[in-house]
């Protein structure tokens, strides 16, 4: 025995990094592989992509003449900039519902390393993971930018600082939102807390005093910024406001050792790096919650309903309905997918986004805001339910396959139920936006609401098809981490962009006019149009589910 | 108490174990042996997973102690870890590294050199079965393989107590047959085995030791010899009727299943 009982030195701390990084690679390039190379690269060129063209637009911002001329603005420019970075990097894995890796410590318990190790280890390696490279080149271009502006050298000691402190800072709080996600999501009134959360998030937000970008407005309609023109004190008022938010201080410590402020570079980075170590600690205490809570916890009890009787009465398709229904009200995906817009909604109009955006788009700005947001809760749901329609069906699949239904019957109801609480999310957005946001007129709402049920006839076409070509199994649990084929979030763009295409040529026909009820009808032509092509792909979608059954029998029911 | 849990290979004293208001193990104690096969038999939702998972530190017991191979669970869980291997009942494997790449990596996270861990990598994949597959995806393999490569790779450091939960659960003829061998060939080198099945044939023909839980509770357990003779049974599916009880199914008519 004593053989057994003497094994080898465990990893030093060094060794486990890159024991863990280097398998994270091989995983990486075992999924290229099987994915596809190409498909692969062409995810990450398109990722890299919109970074790059984001960080030109910024580099231009920054070496506008008007902007380095007023050190204030240009202070504002880069704590928005940090802000809005922030916002969206910590949002993201929330946003995607990507279970991250540090949430799969499951596959680690029987192995002799402690948690902090593996939360350390997928931590640091998040800061070179793909999301955070479209963040990179945007920060450097708004360092360059401001360099050449202001004809001076890029300081490279002082970017590298400062941008190491954000990034460990983004990570810290993204970790931090994503495991209070899985522990709400996994909670048994998780409905009730999101709902609770929100109300007192509102409430929250009624209290902080919103920021006035009205000057926007005014710059956009003069045509240029012109700083003279600019209330100094709406700027000063919003500074402050960004530099609660340990982001915005960010943007101070970016800029500050190009300026006399330079002493206080170190102290706003330290303050950054604290509120990052502050993040992980809270994100570490909430992974080890959530899985010192994923044993089984015996009988759960189950509220009687007439679910039973509506079997023994009710159609087949019926019950094929009742189904879905219940499969999809029951994933906490889901839950937490129908709830993200609406927090959008509330930072829209926190950060008073709309007076930014209507600077730019003019009289379209609700019409836009609404269908942006519409168009978001459509294509998330889309790439997780309607685009992989069998996904969650399991082993279930299995029995519908077995069961004397047609197949058309299982692939409609699925249809009606996602193609539904798509547009029930979409409506809901609608009345929410216009409630706490602002009203749009008639003509504004008909043509949002006719852009959503064409958006959501044209994804559920695409999506027929490409449940029946890339399907892929996916966990109703959270402690499984499920990736969306790149065909089928190509499709769900693909699908949401054509959707787009009437309100754009509505539009486009009187850019400077608000939209009247004649070209509202515009628009409305693209559902009849959205009915035609959605049952002109389902005979072929049928006919390609008849044929690949098997296929997607064995990719939906693998362990 | 330390020269009392020396003697033992896996001791658990008064072990209670709960979540909200259900308690899964209920005040347990169980004592296995060195070199031992120890069945841990028991219905389902008997508590059987539960108690591997305290045993193997992956859940803290709410009362009791556990010492494995002398060393205190709770004192210093990482050393324990070191020492055991576990086979769950869920496989969470990683399901995009190679059979090849997965056994490598799990030896060295037991602190393995590159060149030991690759060596048993390739004797472990011969022994299960597995070389003609060890360069696919484990997300490609059956569950039979997936339980194959699951063992494997808990016996890679090897380990003085090797604990399996249903480890025939699932799983073909062939691949029974190979786990079968594995678990002699590990029981002939002397590896401490706790396993729990609901194949009461197996057991039967493996186990030295047996203990039986219901709800929670150790209700009977000792050398297999000692069940049979006190419980005058032919084998242990006659102890398992005897302290279990009979399934109530026995007997019973589907009034609409014309005959």
């Amino acid at each position: 025995m004593d053989r057994h009982v003497n094994p080898p030195r465990l990893p030093s701390l060094p060794r486990h990094l890159w024991l863990l990084w280097k398998m994270r690679l091989q995983i990486a390039a075992n999924r290229g592989h099987t994915n596809g190379l190409l498909g692969t690269f062409a995810g990450l060129a398109a990722l890299l992509g919109s970074g790059v063209g984001i960080a030109v637009g910024v580099y231009h911002v920054f070496r506008n003449p008007g902007v380095t001329h007023s050190p204030m603005l240009e202070m504002f420019l880069f704590q928005m900039l940090g802000f809005l970075v922030a916002v969206m990097w910590i949002m993201w894995p929330v946003v995607t519902a990507g279970i991250d890796d540090s949430a799969e410590l499951s596959r680690f318990t029987t192995m002799p390393i402690r948690p902090v190790r593996l939360f350390l280890a997928s931590s640091l390696a998040a800061l070179v993971e793909p999301r955070a490279l479209v963040f990179y080149p945007v920060l450097f271009a708004a360092a360059l930018g401001y360099a050449h502006g202001h004809g001076v050298p890029l300081r490279w000691a002082g970017l590298c600082a400062g941008t190491a402190g954000f990034a460990l800072f983004n990570v810290a709080w993204g970790r931090v939102g994503l495991t209070g996600t899985l522990n709400v999501l996994r909670h048994r009134r998780s409905a009730e807390i999101l709902g609770g959360g929100f109300l007192v998030m509102l409430f929250l937000c009624a209290l902080v005093p919103p920021l006035d970008t009205s000057w926007l407005a005014a710059a956009a309609q003069s045509g240029s910024v012109r700083v003279e023109k600019i209330d100094v004190t709406l700027i000063e008022a919003a500074l402050l406001v960004f530099s609660i938010v340990p982001s915005g201080s960010w943007g101070l410590a970016f800029v500050a050792p190009y300026t006399k402020l330079g002493w206080i570079s170190p102290v706003l980075v330290l303050y950054a790096v604290s509120y990052a170590v502050l993040g992980y600690g809270i994100a570490f205490v909430l992974l080890l919650r959530f899985y010192a809570n994923t044993a089984r916890a015996g009988q759960t009890e189950v509220k009687p309903t007439s679910a039973g009787r509506a079997f023994q009465s009710a159609s087949l398709f019926r019950v094929l309905l009742e189904r879905e229904l219940r499969d999809l009200l029951h994933n906490p995906k889901m839950r937490l997918l129908c709830a993200l817009p609406f927090f959008l909604t509330i930072l829209l109009k926190l950060v008073q986004a709309r007076e930014v955006i209507h600077a730019v788009v003019g009289p379209h700005t609700d019409v836009w805001i609404i269908v942006l947001l519409t168009t978001y809760g459509g294509v998330v749901l889309a790439a997780n339910f309607a685009q992989n329609a069998f996904a969650y069906d399991g082993q279930g699949l299995f029995l519908l396959f077995a069961a004397p239904i047609s197949l058309r019957k299982v692939l409609l109801a699925k249809n009606v139920v996602h193609g539904a609480a798509s547009l029930l999310l979409g409506l809901a957005l609608f009345v929410f936006y216009a409630l706490y946001v602002h009203a749009p007129t008639g003509p504004e709402a008909a043509a949002a609401l006719a852009t959503l049920g064409f958006q959501v006839l044209l994804i559920l076409a695409i999506g027929n098809v490409l449940s029946v070509i890339a399907p892929r199994k996916f966990h109703a649990g959270l402690q499984r981490r499920d990736r969306v084929p790149p065909l089928t979030t190509a499709g769900g763009m693909l699908g949401a962009g054509l959707a787009l295409v009437p309100l754009q040529f509505a539009l486009g026909r009187a850019p400077g006019l608000p939209i009247d009820a004649a070209r509202a009808l515009l628009v409305a032509g693209g559902l009849p149009l959205g009915i035609a092509l959605y049952l002109l792909a389902l005979r072929p979608a049928l006919a390609l589910l008849a044929a690949r059954r098997e296929d997607v029998l064995r990719a939906i029911t693998r362990e | 108490m330390a020269d009392s849990a020396a003697a033992w290979a896996i001791q658990g004293e008064s072990l209670t174990k709960r979540f909200g208001r259900f308690t899964a193990v209920d005040g347990l104690s169980l004592a296995v042996p060195p070199g031992a096969f120890y069945a841990f038999l028991g219905p389902n939702g008997a508590g059987k997973s539960t108690t591997i998972a305290l045993l193997t530190g992956i859940y803290r017991p709410d009362a009791g102690r556990i010492h494995v191979l002398g060393r205190d669970l709770a004192e210093d869980p990482l050393e324990v870890k070191r020492l055991i291997g576990v086979v769950p009942e869920e496989l969470a494997l990683f399901e995009r590294l190679t059979g090849r790449q997965y056994l490598v990596f799990c030896g060295r996270m037991y602190g393995l050199s590159p060149e030991v861990a690759e060596s048993r990598t390739v004797e472990l994949l011969a022994l299960t079965e597995l070389t003609y597959k060890a360069d696919t995806l484990v997300a490609d393999y059956s569950k039979g393989m997936r339980r194959r490569i699951a063992i494997a790779a808990a016996v890679i450091h090897g380990p003085g107590v090797l604990f399996l939960d249903e480890p025939f659960e699932g799983i073909d003829v062939v691949a029974s047959a190979v786990v079968r061998e594995l678990l002699k060939e590990l029981k002939r080198a002397g590896v401490t085995l706790f396993l729990t099945t609901h194949v009461l044939e197996i057991a039967d023909k493996l186990a030295t030791h047996a203990g039986f839980i219901q709800a929670g509770k150790l209700v009977e357990s000792g050398p297999v010899n000692e069940l049979l003779a006190r419980h005058q049974a032919q084998g242990l599916e006659d102890v398992f009727n005897a302290v279990v009880g009979t399934p109530l199914a026995k007997g019973a008519r589907l009034s609409w299943i014309a005959t």
